[in-house]
């Protein structure tokens, strides 16, 4: 079956998502770390309610791609490890929504 | 997105260090006002004590049980709004103590300037900061406080209890302490809401 010109852009859209971010505990950490400065991993445990290994492995990812920076430092002789979104990261996410946005056009209707 | 920001900041003010360090700072200027009026201007000093005060709080008491966050432009955006609130506030203070003494004369001017101005305008000097924080972090007890602050200075002005730099005094006095009130009881429940996270606050 040929498909016309509109489902060929839908069809590159869904396959254009980034994975890296369309999973939704590291997109939950793209979209808190893009609401702030920079935050510690205590905090982000917090909010995203993740267990620690878990968020430490989408910390991982997340820091493979290139998308968030993480340091650690101490602060009066504790560790903190500080993470906090690259430019990169942004434009990822910000061009995952648009992809987003084309898909969920083109869904029917209920 | 901006809901997930405001439940972001929501959550920084949880602890009712705000609203400690807010009413210690009133409660001390309401001090200063009823007593030494003359020395309101060292009440500068007051803010950059509590500052590293504040910071210290946070380090030891905050961020190990809820971690450490930084918002966007924090520092930059609290700074420029208490310097315009300020110069805004010296300007309309100004402006209508000599609108009045050019029309009613001095001593009648003065009278009613301290009577009614001077309460009125100073409490809605100081609702601004409490109605900036609930527009930006979505706090309802922030516009709560806001809406307090100039009933309390409209109280003092029709009641006529006191007039003059004392009124401003007791304005402060009535809108710091159920802040200071509310900001140790927050702070308490934080506590205990939030036992203290184990040191490993690193990738594992």
């Amino acid at each position: 079956m040929l498909l016309n010109s509109k489902s060929q852009t839908e069809q590159q859209s869904i396959l254009g998502i980034d994975r890296v971010i369309h999973e939704p505990a590291r997109m939950l950490i793209l979209m808190i770390l893009l609401s702030v400065e920079n935050a510690d991993f205590l905090f982000l445990l917090r909010q995203t309610g993740l267990t620690r290994g878990n968020l430490s492995s989408h910390m991982s990812k997340l820091e493979a791609a290139g998308f968030i920076t993480i340091q650690k430092e101490f602060v009066e002789k504790i560790p903190r490890t500080l993470l906090s979104i690259k430019e990169d990261g942004k434009s990822a996410f910000y061009s995952y929504c648009k992809v987003m946005k084309e898909i969920i056009s083109c869904c029917p209707a209920e | 997105m901006n809901q997930l920001e405001k439940r972001v900041y929501q959550s920084v003010c949880r602890d009712g260090l705000l609203e400690m360090t807010v009413g210690t700072y009133m409660v001390l200027l309401g001090t200063i006002f009823i007593f030494q009026p003359r020395l309101v201007a060292f009440s500068v000093f007051f803010m950059f004590l509590l500052k590293p005060l504040v910071q210290k709080v946070k380090n030891s008491c905050i961020y190990p049980r809820t971690g450490y966050v930084k918002l966007k432009n924090e520092d930059e955006t609290v700074g420029k709004g208490i310097a315009i609130t300020a110069v805004i506030f010296i300007l309309v203070l100004a402006g209508s103590l000599i609108a009045l003494i050019l029309s009613l004369g001095t001593v009648a001017g003065r009278q009613i300037w301290f009577r009614w101005f001077l309460p009125i305008l100073s409490s809605i000097m100081f609702a601004f900061g409490p109605f900036w924080v609930g527009t930006t972090y979505g706090l309802k007890r922030a516009y709560l406080f806001a809406a307090f602050v100039p009933l309390c200075g409209i109280t003092v002005a029709v009641t006529g209890i006191t007039t003059g730099y004392t009124s401003i005094g007791i304005v402060c006095l009535a809108a710091g302490t159920p802040a200071l009130i509310s900001g140790v009881i927050m702070f308490n429940s934080f506590l205990r809401r939030y036992p203290l996270e184990d040191v490993s606050n690193v990738i594992e």
